[in-house]
Formats: structure tokens, sequence, C-alpha cells
């Protein structure tokens, strides 16, 4: 479990603002924010590569300050940034890095590189960006940790292998206990097939929970303006007029009655993105 | 130290991207010194008319060292790739890490240093007090780094550190390949070396030991 109470971080002039969640485990947990809310920041913290200015986080009730190693054995990463050695082949830069990690398994690595049609003696530095990512992804696989975090890998992959990444991110936490932390804008498919939703803006938690909770919690109200404007103002988020009506994001209380007139649809992770 | 991990690392950033992206970075300071050698050989073929093979030799072995370690150096900072921090390791095995590769180095960068010593007084005129200087200036440049931004007292003081360093090899290289002694100008730069070289060397490297300290966490944590 990642557990993050109560964090702050200022990254120049950017802040994480009381960032307090909790990730279980066994879930594929959506990261979704618009661009520059915090998520690659957040990433950043769990990984231990900002450490909070107050605030504590534990993973798997381990600290970064005493047990960093531990703590590290146990993320595989794939960020859009080019983390292998350029001018090494995939096998080469996957024999050096898996020394590090303790259930690191070169048949599966290899396997993996058959499946995302790469060849190991491929030089990383003469891939497209999509296949430096595809061998990112196999070398995170191959490291067999509990947890796999993904700074938004999928933008770069054609349709094909996009499927293919969300079948493998969906085994990987088959067995109950391994949970994948997802940045992604990519929220339809997200909506498909993620338990549990972070979503950020302006450096602070908007939502944390699962999918169930979240779409319970929010409704889109849509009909005349004045009805809309009827609505119990302490529970709409936010208001778009357009030129035959209005939406509004509004929290759902149980019990709620809405006009019959309106038309009330729970959000999709798009809809709550374009209405906040 | 692990010397097998050491020369891996060191070895592993001589590649061509990363030799493009200094010349992108580094712009006209990195296209200067690499053609330092070209210019140089150049002057005194034209510039002198009895310029000797020998002269050209002398002056290749002094020039070429310290191109090969600027590039050296640029290629590898004490800071990592972001991979190094995300590895299970822990804050004192990323230190050692960072440490041995700064150590051998060093110790690259002094042997090339010593070869072109070895070969300015083999065909030079051999001088013990030229090749002490010689020596020490190749440690200086050897061992600093600019550690800190652009614009800052450390990056000053460690850009003129290396000016200085080559200004203070080139005066020696020039002695040293003449037959006369001039103790005079020995003196001279003796006394530059102890006064402006040495307090400067010991600002640069107390930037370094802390540049040491922060290349252990990634940058911003």
């Amino acid at each position: 479990m990642i557990a993050l109470c109560d964090v702050y971080k200022c990254i120049g002039k950017f802040r994480l603002d009381g960032i307090s969640i909790t990730i279980p485990e066994g879930y594929i947990c959506g990261l979704v924010g618009k661009n520059g809310s915090g998520k690659t920041s957040l990433i950043n913290l769990i990984l231990g590569l900002y450490t909070p200015d107050s605030g504590e986080l534990t993973i798997d009730e381990y600290k970064y300050v005493d047990n960093e190693k531990n703590i590290r054995g146990n993320l595989g990463v794939v960020l859009t940034e080019e983390l292998f050695v350029s001018g090494y082949s995939l096998i080469k830069n996957a024999a050096t890095y898996g020394t590090f990690y303790e259930g690191f398994d070169m048949e599966q690595y290899l396997n993996l590189l058959g499946e995302f049609r790469l060849s190991p003696g491929d030089k990383f530095s003469q891939l497209s960006k999509g296949q430096k990512l595809k061998a990112q992804f196999a070398f995170a696989l191959s490291c067999n940790t509990k947890y796999l975090i993904l700074d938004e890998p999928a933008a770069n992959f054609d349709e094909e292998f996009r499927r293919q990444f969300f079948d493998k991110i969906q085994r990987y936490i088959n067995n109950g206990s391994n949970s994948v932390i997802l940045a992604t804008h990519m929220t339809e498919e997200l909506d498909k097939i993620g338990d549990f939703l972070i979503y950020m803006d302006s450096g602070r938690v908007v939502f944390s929970g699962d999918m169930e909770s979240f779409r319970e919690k929010y409704r889109v109200v849509s009909g005349e303006k004045y009805k809309i404007m009827l609505l119990n103002k302490d529970d709409v988020i936010n208001i778009e007029e357009g030129k035959y009506g209005c939406k509004a994001l509004v929290y759902h209380n149980k019990g709620t009655k809405y006009d019959r007139e309106l038309s009330v649809t729970r959000p999709s992770i798009e809809e709550f993105m374009q209405y906040y | 130290m692990n010397i097998k991990m050491a020369f891996t690392s060191y070895i592993t950033e001589w590649n061509k991207e990363n030799l493009k992206n200094i010349f992108k970075e580094s712009g006209t300071e990195a296209v200067g010194i690499v053609l330092m050698p070209v210019w140089f050989g150049i002057a005194m073929m034209y510039g002198k008319s009895n310029t000797l093979s020998v002269d050209i030799l002398i002056a290749m072995a002094f020039l070429i060292p310290i191109v090969f370690v600027w590039i050296s150096q640029a290629l590898h900072p004490l800071k990592k790739n972001k991979m190094f921090y995300l590895l299970p390791r822990n804050h004192e095995e990323r230190k050692i890490r960072i440490v041995d590769d700064y150590l051998f180095q060093i110790v690259v960068h002094m042997m090339v240093f010593i070869i072109g010593d070895i070969v300015i007084f083999t065909v030079g005129h051999f001088n013990i007090n030229g090749f002490m200087a010689l020596i020490f200036n190749g440690f200086v440049f050897s061992t600093i780094l600019v550690t800190d931004d652009e614009g800052t007292k450390a990056f000053i003081a460690a850009k003129i550190l290396f000016t200085m360093c080559i200004f203070m090899s080139l005066a020696q290289m020039v002695i040293v390949s003449d037959r006369d002694l001039h103790v005079v100008m020995q003196i001279i730069l003796f006394v530059m070396a102890l006064t402006i070289e040495l307090p400067l060397y010991v600002y640069v490297m107390k930037n370094i030991i802390a540049g040491i300290g922060k290349a252990v966490e990634y940058k911003g944590a």
C-alpha cells in the first residue's frame, strides 16, 4: 500500500498541496489531471526522486529515509524519459540494470521483447520513441516488482500495442497484491480498466478513491439554464453554458432528486476533466 | 573501488549521442577547445620559418590531453541520469558510485596528461621544475569540474581555473621546449601557482565536494 499523508512539496513555483492519498494493493490506479496539475511531481514523490517538504510518504509501511533500497526494489518504472543507456543494445541494458532487481527474469524479458516485436540486439538509440517505451515497459514487467509506475507511456503506442499494453497491466495485477499507477490522458481506457482514480488539479488532489465511489459522487446535469440555476449552489462544481442549454458538474448526494426535465448522467473521467 | 564498474560507467558515456550533446550545449567553447591543437599546429607551421616536427609533436602532446580531458569532463558530470536514482540503491551506495566514478575519471585524465608529459620531455629538453609544474597543472585540470549553474561564483571560479591551468601549462611548455632554463620565468610561474592557482583550486575543490553531496540525490529532491 502506498500512503501519502498531508504531503507538501515546492518545486520551483509549483507546489503539491497537502496530498493525502492511500493507494491500495491489487488495483490499477489512474492518475489523471490536466497538464501541469502535478501528476509527474506526484510520481516523482512516490519514486523517491523528490523528498516531501513536510508530511509523510510510506510504501508498504517503509519510508525512503531508512528503507530506500527495499522500496526501490519493489518499483518498476516506465517514464516518458529515456532511462536506458542509448549506446547499449536492449539485452545489454537489461543485463546492466537487471542485476539491481532481485526478481529480474531475463528469459521473461526476452520473451516480452519478442512479443513486442523488438530484437534484443537492437541498439536503444536506434529505436523509435514508441519502441523505446516498449523496451522499458518489457524491462519493468520483467523486474517482477510489486508496483508498476507508468507515467504517460500509452500515448506513444500504436493502437494495436495499446490494447496489448492495457492487457498486460490487467494481467499484472491478477495476483491480487501487485498494483499499477498509471498517469494518463487516455481516460477512455481508464474508465474501462481502472479500479482506482486520483484526479489532480493545480497541485491538489480533487478526488481519490475507487471508481465506484467516483461514479457515485458526481453527476453531469444538463438542461435549461434556469433549471440548472435552481440546483443547490453548494453542490455545483462548475457550469458550462451552451447555445441550447447548460451543463453542470455537481456533487451527487444520495437521495437527491433532480427536476424531471433535466438529464442526469454519471460523468466519465473525460467529462469530469472537461467540466471540472 | 569497483574498477570494473567504474570503467564501464566511464566508457558508457563516450558515445556519439553524448558527444553531439556536449557540442550542442557548449557551442563555441567546445569548437574552440577541440580546434585548439589544429590552430596551434597551423600557427606553428606558418608562423615560424624554422618550425621542426619536434615542436609540433611537443605542442600536440600538450594540447591533445587538454582536449581529451575537457571532453571527458563534459561527458562525466557528477550528476547522473535519472535511472541511476531509480535503481534499488541506498544513499551510501550512490555516494560510493559517484565518488568511484569521479576518482576513476581523475586516474584516466592523469594517465593521459602523464603520457603527454613523457612525450614532451622525451623529445624536448628535460627540466625537473617544468616537469613538476606540468604534472601539477595536469592534476588540477584533471580534478576540476563545473558543478554549479552558469553565472554562479563557483561556475566562474571553475572557468577561471580552467583557463589559468591552460595558460600556466602553455607557459611551461614554451619554457621546456627551449634549450635555456628561463629560471626567472619559472619562479614567476611558481609564485603565480602558489598565490592564485592554489587558493582558487581549494575554493573549486570545496564546491566539487559539495557537488558530490548534491549529486547523491536527484536534482530538485
